[in-house]
């Protein structure tokens, strides 16, 4: 685990870090054995620098969820009919079934 | 009989360190195969430090492509390894459960086929949002809607309660191939909400921190500022009630008949 991630998890963790004025942040931070570029980051609490230091993925999507189902995700009754597209902007392989 | 293979579907919680519960934090590690579809990268570096074989869900993605077909296909990624007998853990940030269709799917699937496969639930985004917010969805009620289910489908809105819009920043959308709708959308959106809602009614834009460095957004703004707002996939809209509960009397009445009956017996 690198120390930047091993730090954030102890922040995320521990209240007392997570409440850590600027100056006993800023110390918290350079007691941690870091290259410049991840110390300047982390001090900076810049997300996007450090995960690309780190190399995270670049781009994230977080959508788990449709905003309409051709059919219900798991074996939930449907109660009533859904409306009908009167132009239809689906690929067909959106209704693909289970 | 059950078959060798497994699948558990966990949730991370929201922030990094924060929100993991032991025993999802358990099934991680003791699993053969993890599977990640969580929301923030750091995050992402975080589980893989915990398992030796973390398979992102990302790739799945694509501009352009339906996220339904990205969503049975991480019911297929998962299942695959199951059906080959290993024991599976599906990470998810939040909740597994919450506004996250694969997770529920890839289970019911597993099952279907003889598999033992479960849930343990997670922090999500509607936890954080209460904490963050001071809002107790038991004051006024609170209900919930994916956004562009809201616009897609006749609901009954109660202005007397809190409604919570997810996925606002893709409100619209209808071929779930896109991963923000535009302002001429957000109109829309607008116009419905103005059936019950005066424009100048102010509603908070949410967001819940990943990361411990950082802090929730909570924007608020006046009803009318939506559509030109900075929305993203992972804003929530939250809106306040803009009546007070009606009493319903009849039902007050009846109540009260039963209870002087019940009195009467006793």
């Amino acid at each position: 685990m690198s120390n930047v991630i091993r730090f954030l998890e102890s922040m995320g963790s521990d209240p007392s870090l997570a409440r850590l004025s600027p100056a006993g942040y800023a110390t918290a931070v350079a007691a941690l054995e870091l290259d410049d570029a991840q110390r300047q980051a982390l001090q900076d609490r810049d997300a996007v620098t450090l995960n690309a230091l780190l190399g995270g993925q670049p781009k994230m999507y977080c959508a788990q969820f449709p905003g309409r189902e051709d059919q219900p995700a798991k074996r939930e009754e449907q109660p009533e009919e859904e409306p009908q597209d009167d132009e239809e902007s689906e690929t067909p392989s959106s209704k693909k079934k289970h | 009989m059950e078959k060798q293979g497994s699948l558990v579907c966990v949730g991370l919680g929201m922030m990094l360190g924060a929100h993991i519960a032991p025993r999802s934090r358990s099934h991680i590690e003791q699993a053969d195969v993890v599977f990640a579809g969580v929301s923030d990268p750091l995050v992402e570096l975080w589980l893989q430090d915990m398992h030796h074989d973390v398979r992102s869900l990302q790739p799945l993605y694509g501009e352009g492509k339906s996220r339904q077909v990205t969503y049975h296909e991480m019911v297929d990624a998962m299942l695959e390894p199951v059906r080959a007998g290993n024991r599976v853990c599906g990470v998810f940030y939040g909740h597994p459960g919450v506004f996250a269709q694969a997770p529920h799917a890839s289970i019911a699937q597993a099952r279907s086929e003889g598999f033992q496969a479960h849930m343990e639930p997670g922090i999500s985004a509607e936890d954080c949002l209460y904490a963050d917010l001071g809002i107790d969805p038991g004051t006024f009620g609170c209900q919930h809607y994916e956004a562009s289910q809201f616009m897609f489908y006749e609901r009954r809105n109660n202005p007397s309660a809190y409604l919570v819009l997810w996925q606002v920043g893709i409100a619209g959308d209808r071929s779930l191939a896109r991963f923000s709708t535009g302002p001429a959308y957000r109109q829309l959106l607008v116009d419905l909400l103005a059936e019950d809602y005066p424009l100048d009614h102010e509603v908070i834009a949410y967001e819940a921190a990943t990361l411990p460095i950082a802090t929730p957004r909570i924007g608020r703004m006046p009803l009318s500022d939506l559509v030109t707002a900075e929305l993203h996939l992972h804003t929530t809209l939250v809106i306040p009630p803009a009546r007070p509960m009606q009493r319903d009397q009849v039902m007050l009445d009846r109540i009260r008949a039963l209870d002087m009956a019940f009195a009467a017996s006793t």
